[in-house]
């Protein structure tokens, strides 16, 4: 198939692609689903972050030293042994 | 009611909540530590944009749950990057660019997995089933085509398969491109035509073995 065919063909998908419909009633049941995760998240998290601060790790500090500078954000509650063990 | 607090996002984290790239984000900054008016702020984003989110994901992955998926990454990234939500400078533009991202990465990983899950092809046989449901009159080499286009747009690298979305599947033009993107509507044009020879291949390709 010559160029110019496959060229006319590439913009017939990209067309039928951008044209799709999905009906209104799918989309808001997904948007109902993501934000009740979401705010599922939100509380289901509340707790864990407190006991951090509890500790007297401050905000901004990392939950999980994956590098440096997560390392370096809990030097300070480390030298103020406020860290758990 | 307090207004939204309005912050310009630093171009490092803007620029790389658009590409996708994966920022580690210090400290417990996700919604559970947002304040009630950071929350009030991402929830009005989520009301004004998710539509325009999820409509972008299910034409770039042909999906509806991918497009779930997707909403659901684009949003928390959001909620992720700061204690204060920051409204981007243009939201239509920033959510198209989010939504793009996020579903090229999806698609991607999908194709990076090792261990294809039954549930994996599953989900390429229900993509086209449910093109097949939605557009009866698409023929199934149609649906096998759009099929094909979306996973060639993946296999893209990030660049050219962002813009090859945002032009053909979501309707910007170069200029808009360019502007979106930061480069000039020069370096679009090209990148558009390198990546409409691959997909023509593809296309070539598929027609060649199903003769």
């Amino acid at each position: 198939m010559k160029n110019k065919e496959l060229d006319n063909m590439l913009d017939k998908v990209a067309t039928e692609i951008r044209g799709e419909q999905i009906d209104s009633a799918t989309v808001r049941e997904s948007a109902d689903r993501v934000w009740m995760k979401m705010s599922a998240e939100a509380d289901a998290g509340r707790m864990p972050a407190n006991r951090l601060q509890d500790a007297g790790v401050p905000v901004g500090a990392a939950e999980h030293i994956e590098s440096c500078a997560d390392f370096q954000s809990l030097m300070p509650a480390y030298v103020g042994r406020e860290l758990s063990e | 009611m307090k207004p939204l607090k309005v912050v310009t996002p630093s171009v490092d984290y803007a620029e790389n909540a658009i590409l996708g790239n994966r920022i580690k984000t210090p400290g417990p900054t996700a919604m559970h530590t947002m304040s009630a008016e950071a929350n009030s702020s991402l929830e009005t984003l989520f009301q004004q944009h998710h539509d325009r989110v999820f409509r972008t994901a299910h034409r770039v992955t042909g999906s509806a749950a991918d497009a779930e998926d997707v909403l659901q990454t684009v949003f928390l990234r959001l909620a992720r990057g700061s204690e204060a939500v920051t409204v981007p400078d243009n939201p239509e533009s920033y959510f198209a660019r989010a939504a793009v991202n996020a579903s090229l990465d999806l698609l991607r990983a999908r194709k990076r997995s090792k261990a294809v899950a039954f549930d994996d092809v599953e989900n390429g046989a229900a993509a086209i089933e449910l093109v097949s449901r939605r557009h009866p009159e698409a023929s199934h080499e149609d649906r096998e085509l759009r099929h094909l286009i979306r996973e060639a747009v993946s296999k893209l690298g990030p660049t050219a398969g962002q813009m090859f979305a945002l032009r053909y599947f979501e309707g910007y033009d170069n200029g808009e491109i360019a502007q979106m993107m930061k480069t000039s509507a020069l370096v679009v044009g090209v990148t558009l035509h390198r990546a409409r020879t691959r997909l023509r291949k593809e296309i070539g390709s598929y027609l060649q073995k199903h003769k």
